[in-house]
């Protein structure tokens, strides 16, 4: 051993001391030992020792505080704990199975299912469900949404054959009958006795009979023209049978001019018809037929089968 | 003597052509009181004088 000893630095007798030394030795040895165990005296039953300070064997005697922790129990989600030596505790991960500690998020996306919402990501969420059209703002199959002058509102379902179109203040859209044009058509024929022609002349066949005439728009008494008075394209049709030699011809007259010829030259005697199609302006626009029998005695024969001249609008 | 045999008789070497009827002259009625008159002159030669009370 050690003199004096490692810990303590108590000085112990030496084996070269004489006899005559060893009381003064023990009594320098016993000092040692009382001076460095002065503080472990005293106490009370419970009582614990304490450090006082960093020096060394610097102990009192103190009665533990009533709270003071000697064991850590802990229960789910904490986790760790005990009543000995390093005590650690941790929280465990929250899943959708287990409490425990969250991940905080602004994501008004993700699909986690680990991670928490913050009030923010929330408020986000709520602002644009908020700003969000209310599903009971529709109740019927078929209806429509559009914003009058504040909110989204309802448009019922029309009805069948119903378009949609806007009203008359440009304010809002509205269910309406599909919009139709009702437009005139005729047919026309020469009846009663034979249009006598000059031979070499364009001459206006004169269709003095109707089969029918919706709108009144054809003239069969002085100017046997077709002036309808809805604006749009038409279908015009007509056929002549001319008498004569050298041929026969046909021909649509818009506004007084040739337009379309639908015969030229045919035989003589012969039914010979054709069909094309024109914008007529509502107004003003007119159609006829002229025919010319290029030589001999010409004639248009009062056939309502191959002396005809008939119309029909198609489109605006 | 109709306004077209007129027009033949005057120029004859328009007979049994297409004159009267691919522009080149067109007569016309437009079946009002009016009777036959020239709408169209194209021939190269000129209305004769007695007939040029035809054109409109």
């Amino acid at each position: 051993m050690a003199n004096p000893t490692t810990n303590y630095g108590w000085v112990m007798p030496s084996a070269t001391d004489l006899v005559t030394d060893l009381p003064a030795d023990f009594n320098v040895f016993g000092q040692g030992v009382d001076t460095s165990m002065q503080y472990l005296l005293g106490g009370t039953t419970g009582q614990v020792l304490a450090k006082t300070s960093a020096t060394n064997m610097a102990f009192t005697w103190t009665t533990p505080q009533v709270g003071d922790i000697t064991d850590v129990a802990v229960t789910s989600p904490i986790t760790g704990g005990g009543s000995s030596g390093a005590v650690t505790i941790a929280i465990q991960d929250a899943t959708t199975a287990v409490k425990g500690a969250t991940q905080l998020t602004d994501s008004i996306s993700s699909t986690s299912i680990t991670t928490a919402a913050t009030p923010n990501s929330v408020k986000t969420s709520y602002d644009l469900a908020n700003g969000a059209i209310a599903k009971t703002t529709v109740t019927t199959a078929g209806d429509i949404i559009y914003r009058n002058a504040t909110v989204p509102t309802r448009l019922g379902i029309g009805t069948a054959g119903q378009v949609l179109t806007v009203n008359s203040g440009a304010t809002a859209p509205e269910w309406a009958a599909l919009p139709t044009t009702s437009f005139p058509t005729f047919s026309a024929f020469r009846q009663t006795s034979s249009q006598s022609l000059t031979a070499g002349v364009w001459t206006k066949v004169q269709f003095n009979g109707e089969s029918w005439d919706t709108a009144n728009a054809f003239d069969s008494t002085t100017n046997y023209r077709f002036t309808p008075l809805t604006s749009g394209y038409y279908q015009v049709s007509a056929s002549v049978k001319i008498s004569g030699t050298s041929g026969q011809y046909g021909a649509f007259y818009k506004n007084g001019t040739e337009y379309k010829r639908f015969c030229d030259g045919t035989t003589n005697n012969a039914g010979s018809g054709g069909s094309c199609i024109a914008f007529f302006n509502g107004t003003t626009d007119y159609m006829e037929i002229y025919g010319q029998g290029a030589a001999g005695t010409v004639a248009v024969a009062n056939d309502a089968t191959t002396n005809w001249f008939m119309a029909i609008g198609i489109r605006s | 003597m109709t306004l077209t045999e007129q027009i033949l008789t005057a120029f004859p070497e328009l007979e049994g052509t297409n004159s009267f009827t691919d522009g080149t002259i067109i007569l016309q009625n437009d079946s009002d009181s009016s009777g036959d008159y020239i709408a169209r002159w194209n021939y190269s030669k000129p209305i004769p004088k007695n007939l040029e009370s035809f054109k409109r």
